[in-house]
């Protein structure tokens, strides 16, 4: 299962944003998954985790009933040295703050296959949804990321504030 | 899916993640092709994977918080080498298919407790300067055949100058059932280093690390004992030393994977 830490750890940085709070995400997920380690059955432990950790970051948020992030995320608590330079790809600061403006369920999604890369089934499964919703989550989340980043009517970045 | 099947979007991203079988992707890619706006929505979701690595992968070189590694059970925290080794072990058991029931930390993990009792061991002698060890450096043979009778198997005393630590002494200690070994290492910083085997135990070979409060130690078993290489040194020196004392204790043996 400690293998299985800095996959939770990135996977929670890039959903939550905030460094502090992905860790808190990531200790609660250890604990129920050690204390629940009975209705664990041979197979994907990796999946079982991150069901895990997406069941507690929903509660959490029904909890919270906040809206999408309104912070972008804590990029500059990355390690400063492998933070890629700012044109590299996609405006990696841009790239952060659009994905804090998803909303959490689209983001999940994103990050999971994009990122995680889980299988559309093994994401659906993370998620306990239809295979479909999934798709539907991706492309929306997708598209809005499109907008986001990209200027309409050509493929020139710009920077989301 | 069958050829000439209409090119949806789900197509489009399902290209992007590499996700259609090999006849289908070639269809897609053909339509992606021959279709300017669905090359750059399909671009841009590659490129988007891509980023988000390029992103957040930096994470997973990172050190695993402490905390992260000392978790379970209520944050029972009277021993915390203990809360972190169980959840090292717990991946040592699910791994073997092997179920935990109402039973308590200890009873479940054999390893746990072997890595606990190092640990006690270790901060109890460590801080030691006249008694740090039973028997001294200068008694090195005695002090061999003496653990090799009392722990009934072949015990050899790795040499550790190589990494710049000389070795103290021994000593026998008490351990569950039966007994242990302790050697002591101190290099001229005047740092030490402890080395606790006991005979068996049922876990797996492979090297595990806890830490916890500036303790580190590594723990794995070979056919003769299992071992404990606790240390306050950080985890890439204690690495150097452990790799010293495996290819001592396992000469001709495979390199350590960490």
């Amino acid at each position: 299962m400690t293998d299985q830490i800095p996959h939770l750890r990135r996977y929670a940085t890039a959903l939550v944003g905030d460094r502090a709070h992905a860790d808190d995400l990531v200790q609660d997920c250890l604990e129920r998954a050690l204390s629940r380690s009975h209705l664990w059955r041979e197979g994907n432990l990796r999946g079982w985790l991150f069901t895990i950790m997406h069941n507690i970051h929903a509660n959490f948020r029904r909890r919270a009933a906040r809206s999408p992030l309104t912070s972008s995320l804590d990029i500059e608590g990355l390690s400063a040295s492998a933070r890629p330079s700012q044109e590299d790809g996609l405006a990696m600061a841009g790239l952060g703050a659009a994905l804090g403006a998803l909303p959490d369920e689209q983001r999940a999604v994103i990050l999971l296959i994009g990122l995680e890369e889980f299988s559309y089934a093994e994401a659906a499964a993370v998620l306990g949804v239809p295979i479909g919703t999934v798709m539907s989550r991706l492309h929306r989340g997708r598209e809005r990321l499109r907008q986001l980043l990209v200027n309409e009517g050509g493929p020139t970045l710009r920077r989301v504030k | 899916m069958s050829a000439g099947t209409p090119i949806d979007d789900d197509d489009l991203h399902a290209l992007a993640d590499r996700a259609l079988p090999e006849n289908r992707a070639v269809e897609v890619e053909a339509h992606v092709a021959a279709t300017p706006a669905d090359a750059a929505r399909v671009s841009f979701y590659r490129r988007l994977n891509n980023d988000l690595h390029a992103l957040f992968d930096p994470v997973l070189n990172e050190p695993v918080p402490p905390r992260l590694l000392a978790t379970p059970y209520g944050r029972r925290r009277s021993w915390p080498l203990q809360a972190a080794a169980a959840v090292v072990l717990l991946a040592v058991g699910l791994a073997g298919g092997w179920f935990f029931h109402d039973y308590t930390v200890q009873q479940q993990l054999p390893m746990v407790a072997f890595a606990d009792r190092a640990a006690q061991a270790h901060l109890t002698f460590v801080s030691e300067n006249v008694h740090a060890v039973e028997v001294p450096a200068a008694n090195q043979d005695h002090l061999q055949k003496w653990l090799s009778k009392r722990l009934h198997n072949n015990v050899s005393i790795p040499d550790l100058h190589t990494v710049g630590y000389e070795f103290l002494g021994g000593r026998l200690l008490p351990s569950g059932d039966g007994v242990a070994a302790q050697l002591m290492y101190q290099n001229t910083a005047g740092n030490r280093v402890t080395l606790y085997f006991a005979r068996g135990a049922d876990s797996d070979s492979s090297f595990r690390f806890v830490q916890e409060d500036g303790l580190s130690i590594f723990y794995w078993r070979d056919a003769s004992f299992t071992y404990a290489l606790s240390s306050e040194v950080p985890r890439d020196t204690l690495e150097e030393i452990c790799e010293a004392v495996y290819s001592q204790l396992n000469p001709g043996g495979p390199a350590v994977e960490w």
